[in-house]
């Protein structure tokens, strides 16, 4: 096989057991856990708090409290063979896209980012490690991560054919291109295309948080957004304040002081970074006519102030720390304007109620999730309004 | 731009910060004022970082654009029925290129400031010239490069041009053995782009086990270390490869932005880049403020010839630092620099990149 000679199988190799298990399987869920703890014990690894993160969510306690979730009394086996094409936005991604397919049954090929970030390079050493126990033999047999590159369209569309399931995450382009190679009937496609997320704060509950609560309100934000430069589709862009101007005001000056600090202390801005950031500011002057002010904080902060929330609103993207920030007495400023392509909603201060009413009264299209600032980039089963323990299995009805 | 008429009477070295300052000042106000009135996209950039055009700037408070601005959007001052020349960035990364609208006078402005810098080091005598180039690039007035421009304007220091390269990039061996046999004893000048004397003309004369040797030649060449650094070849490398094999007497390495072409930078005997009366530098660290001198930073770079373009106060990706003013060895005045080398591009990118 010539074309295997362009894949370089980091894991496993071409031909795999593709026949299912059992979705949250002893042997799984005992091999992330086991996953888990190689991790957080590396030295090396515990430098990376997205490992981190992937490494405490996939230990024992936590599969088992999901399990309790989601496990219902059905029968239910995976779908077979599930093809992941993982982002290179966000280095660990791949990880918990393997472990949702592996979780629930399947037997995974998994097509790493093309760019080498070190947080692969540690994940795929200790899956390899703990694949070599004997004990998980027979889960080592049904898995195989891999890196190509993204334009040998021959090796997606070989793997396209065989999969029983595809979870493809990519700008909509990608989505397009791999939707339009042939395929299983049956296939299920699970695909994550380009989404836009955005923070909704209500100045009151600001203005009146103690100095601790602020503090720890500051590590969240930072933990949305700084912490993956604001390049998950998850992290917000834009905040919208809810208030009144003078109260808005207020909670600015407290919000935007006490981050500047945080940030000071935690983030390191790249000389490039900094004038990508410039580079954008410079392209806003030229494009939006809505901008009533903006603020820079020694580069480390970019704020843009609009007048108006303009019709896509979701191209107002910012990187490393660039926000776009909307006045209003009203949550339902919005409402109109929320399209299909909104993902998270980030909210703080604000009631859950209200949120559950503006996305049903106003029966928007989008926006899938909303969640409490500190959670953007908390992935699970549940994302984009997909759930992913129903998607890649199948039920077997049993009468 | 009278002003600037004026100055190119003198040498372009002989003044000294105190005597350089005002008028730089002065004429940087007058650019970023006349930009500021007729080129619509750069006065919404100035108006909104609040620009005023009555206040008065130092020179390190003047707004400056990023370069990379020049590749997303045409910017233009002037109506475009003026425009006589449209020079293109060379691309040779294959990154997007800049496009740069040029009308008559600053045009010539750009071919007379060149020269004001270039007899200075070359002295103002022609000198047979080789160009280690294809023909193709010089003549193809339809695609105008950078690289074609740099051609057009250094052959005027030139005569007997003789092209080096085939238009495949291999070397034109009569052509070179012509040059080499009739001036081999000359005071002669052999230019190009670093990259293609690297590896398409050393390179390749080293397959051939060839040495030409030029006792009295120089070596003039520019356009950016970024290939180089790719295979780790220094400047200090290139140098010292480049006059064994050629056994020049002097090598000048410049450094210069499509976006300011005319008012480059070459480096002295002394491995200096050197500020002309008509460009400055400034070094900037991450927050944008102004660096001191030997400490690295971000390469501002500022010029008086942009008249068409709003490209007189650019904001480069590369690294760099001011070694010193007015007391370089080799006895120019001036700000003194070097270049570290381009920055990294970011290592993440959007969500559209799988």
């Amino acid at each position: 096989m010539n074309k295997i000679n362009n894949v370089k199988f980091v894991i496993g190799k071409k031909e795999l057991e593709t026949r299912p298990i059992t979705p949250f399987n002893s042997l799984t869920c005992e091999f992330l856990n086991e996953l888990s703890q190689s991790l957080i014990k590396d030295k090396f690894a515990q430098k990376f708090s997205d490992v981190i993160s992937f490494a405490f969510w996939c230990r024992k306690a936590n599969i088992n409290i999901i399990k309790k979730k989601l496990i219902g009394s059905e029968l239910r086996l995976g779908l077979g063979l599930v093809f992941h094409v993982t982002p290179s936005n966000v280095p660990v991604n791949f990880a918990f896209s393997f472990a949702f397919g592996l979780l629930t049954g399947n037997a995974n090929l998994v097509k790493l980012p093309s760019k080498n970030f070190p947080q692969i390079n540690i994940i795929c050493k200790k899956i390899t490690y703990n694949f070599n126990k004997k004990k998980f033999k027979i889960i080592k047999k049904m898995n195989s991560l891999l890196q190509y590159d993204s334009q040998n369209d021959e090796i997606t569309k070989e793997f396209s054919c065989k999969a029983d399931g595809r979870i493809i995450w990519g700008g909509d382009e990608t989505i397009k291109k791999i939707k339009k190679f042939e395929t299983k009937n049956r296939v299920i496609d699970i695909s994550f295309g380009d989404k836009y997320s955005f923070c909704v704060i209500d100045s009151t509950s600001v203005n009146k948080i103690s100095n601790i609560k602020l503090k720890k309100l500051i590590e969240q934000f930072y933990n949305d957004t700084y912490i993956m430069d604001q390049n998950a589709c998850s992290s917000p862009h834009l905040i919208i304040w809810l208030g009144s101007n003078k109260n808005i005001t207020k909670a600015k000056n407290k919000f935007w002081d006490e981050l500047i600090k945080y940030v000071k202390l935690k983030y390191v801005l790249d000389e490039i970074n900094v004038i990508d950031k410039f580079e954008q500011l410079c392209s806003d002057a030229i494009e939006l006519d809505y901008i009533d002010q903006f603020h820079l904080n020694e580069n480390l902060i970019y704020r843009i102030k609009i007048k108006k929330l303009p019709k896509n609103f979701e191209k107002l993207k910012g990187k490393f720390g660039y926000f776009y920030e909307y006045n209003s007495k009203d949550i339902n400023c919005c409402a109109e304007l929320v399209n299909s392509k909104f993902q998270t909603l980030v909210y703080y201060g604000v009631s859950q109620n209200k949120l559950s009413n503006f996305v049903l009264t106003n029966r928007l299209k989008g926006i899938d999730r909303i969640v409490p600032v500190g959670q953007a980039l908390d992935i699970g089963f549940v994302w984009d309004g997909y759930n992913l323990d129903k998607s890649l299995t199948r039920i077997i009805d049993l009468k | 731009m009278n002003d600037l008429i004026n100055i190119l009477k003198y040498s372009p070295f002989e003044f000294d910060k105190r005597r350089k300052e005002k008028f730089f000042q002065n004429l940087q106000k007058k650019l970023t004022n006349h930009h500021f009135a007729k080129c619509k996209k750069y006065f919404k950039i100035l108006n909104l970082l609040k620009y005023k055009k009555n206040n008065k700037y130092k020179i390190f408070e003047f707004p400056f654009l990023p370069v990379r601005l020049f590749k997303k959007y045409n910017l233009i001052s002037l109506p475009k029925k003026n425009i006589v020349k449209t020079i293109t960035s060379s691309g040779t990364s294959g990154e997007t290129t800049s496009k740069i609208f040029l009308d008559r006078q600053n045009s010539d402005m750009q071919i007379k400031v060149l020269a004001k810098i270039i007899t200075n080091y070359i002295g103002h005598k022609r000198l047979p010239l080789l160009i280690i180039d294809t023909k193709s690039t010089a003549t193809n007035r339809k695609i105008f490069s950078a690289r074609g421009a740099a051609i057009l304007g250094f052959s005027i220091f030139g005569y007997d041009i003789t092209y080096a390269l085939n238009d495949d990039l291999s070397l034109n061996v009569s052509e070179i053995d012509r040059f080499f046999n009739k001036y081999k004893n000359n005071n002669c000048l052999i230019f190009g782009f670093t990259y293609l004397i690297w590896q398409n003309f050393y390179k390749n004369l080293i397959k051939l086990n060839k040495k030409c040797l030029f006792k009295n030649g120089i070596v003039l060449h520019g356009g950016g270390w970024k290939k180089m650094d790719r295979q780790k070849v220094s400047n200090v490398d290139f140098k010292k490869s480049i006059k064994k094999m050629l056994g020049v007497k002097n090598i000048f390495n410049y450094y210069g932005m499509a976006e300011q072409t005319g008012s480059i930078f070459v480096e002295c005997e002394k491995g200096f880049l050197h500020c002309s009366i008509f460009s400055d530098i400034l070094i900037r660290d991450k927050k944008f403020v102004n660096c001191k001198f030997n400490e690295y930073g971000l390469i501002q770079l500022l010029s008086l010839l942009p008249t068409s373009y709003p490209g007189h106060n650019i904001l480069s990706e590369d690294l760099g630092k001011i070694v010193g003013e007015d007391d370089c060895k080799c006895g120019r005045l001036g700000k003194y620099f070097i270049v570290k080398g381009r920055l990294k591009d970011a290592e993440l990118r959007g969500c559209s990149d799988v």
